[in-house]
């Protein structure tokens, strides 16, 4: 770690060109690198009791029996916006609204938790893109998978909780079942089919707006507008 | 289904993953922590605070924790945003290189179940990293299905 932020985003270097990157954004902002621009992979903010359940072989990083808790706790309560203030003034949502942030084909959009609360299967377009946007609350668990399957594009909607425990949504068009935070089919005629799962952030509103000022931001169905 | 990654000389692509802006020189730490945390400067507030671009209100609503002696001093707009802060040296927080992997059984040992991680699955390799340890080191390379990956935090 460079010891250095960019817009209240950490600054990585690279121990073979010395050059500094804007982790928020994969970005090359300094050195030999300058203009290039890392890919971003899905990944999966959630809590391990969820992950283990969704990857019964997952591996975990070795905490060496330390980091009992999160020593930035504090910070992530309070309103302030990193250290440098805000870029962008726009008050659509509170600084440390914590908010799903995606970019495709050149259009930024976020999706706050506390909407994604309320309505935890989105079914989107963005750049271009057929995007369903899922959330769990409980644990913190929101990801993006794209609609497009097998030359079809589909529309879901969130199950009621049966009992399981799984949480499942279905599409309209065929009646499977998925589960919601991994895209997989468990039942109905697409059983076994996949959604890919597209690369999003997860950040606060004040970092996401900074870099993002033309961002998009999702409202709920039947919210005000 | 994964575009090709960039490759540094000797082979090492970053990716990146999720990640919360994270703001060192305002962080306060806890008093029982069970590992020394990163220290960083709680004085070393930069002297940019808050610049408003032409498309932005004229003040931010935000104050930054920590604000700089002069807040009167004009932000010239070719430094606004993406302004380069230097608040620790290099490698003050060291990321970590070389991480070590557990099986569930092994991590249940030393984590909680709503303890939070960012996991990637990759090509049926999947990896979750505990958040605890991502905020003291802030970066963890890796490798994952085969893929170099830098997990951010």
């Amino acid at each position: 770690m460079s010891g250095k932020l960019v817009m209240n985003a950490l600054v990585m270097y690279d121990h073979q060109t010395d050059s500094l990157w804007s982790h928020f954004t994969g970005d090359a902002i300094e050195g030999d690198y300058l203009g290039t621009r890392l890919e971003l992979v899905p990944s999966t903010h959630t809590t391990w009791g969820r992950w283990k359940e969704l990857h019964p072989d997952t591996l975990a990083l070795d905490k060496g029996g330390r980091y009992s808790y999160d020593n930035y706790a504090s910070y992530y309560r309070r309103p302030d916006a990193g250290v440098i203030g805000e870029t962008v003034i726009d008050d659509r949502l509170a600084t440390k609204d914590l908010v799903v942030g995606l970019t495709l084909g050149g259009e930024a959009k976020a999706y706050a938790f506390n909407d994604l609360a309320e309505q935890p299967v989105v079914n989107d377009v963005v750049g271009g893109s057929n995007v369903v946007v899922v959330f769990d609350a409980a644990s913190e668990t929101g990801s993006v998978f794209s609609r497009d399957i097998n030359g079809r594009v589909l529309e879901f909607q969130l199950l009621e909780d049966d009992g399981s425990g799984n949480l499942l949504m279905a599409d309209r068009e065929t009646g499977s079942e998925w589960l919601l935070l991994t895209g997989e089919a468990v039942g109905g005629p697409l059983k076994g089919a996949r959604l890919e799962q597209l690369p999003s952030n997860y950040s606060f509103w004040f970092a996401w707006k900074d870099w993002h000022p033309s961002t998009g931001l999702f409202v709920r169905d039947g919210a005000a507008s | 289904m994964l575009k090709s990654a960039f490759y540094f000389g000797i082979g090492i692509a970053l990716a990146l993953i999720a990640l919360v802006a994270i703001a060192l020189a305002v962080t306060s730490f806890t008093g029982d922590d069970d590992e020394p945390a990163p220290s960083p400067a709680a004085t070393a507030a930069p002297s940019v605070a808050g610049p408003a671009g032409p498309d932005t209100q004229p003040a931010p609503t935000a104050i930054p924790a920590d604000p700089p002696a002069s807040t009167d001093t004009p932000v010239a707009e070719a430094h606004r945003g993406l302004d380069i802060v230097t608040l620790l040296p290099k490698d003050a927080i060291p990321a970590i290189l070389e991480p070590a992997f557990l099986t569930i059984a092994e991590a249940d040992e030393q984590m909680t179940d709503d303890e939070l991680v960012l996991g990637v699955s990759i090509g049926g390799d999947s990896r979750a990293y505990s958040v605890n340890m991502l905020s003291r080191h802030e970066i963890a390379t890796d490798v994952v299905g085969g893929m170099p990956v830098a997990v951010t935090w």
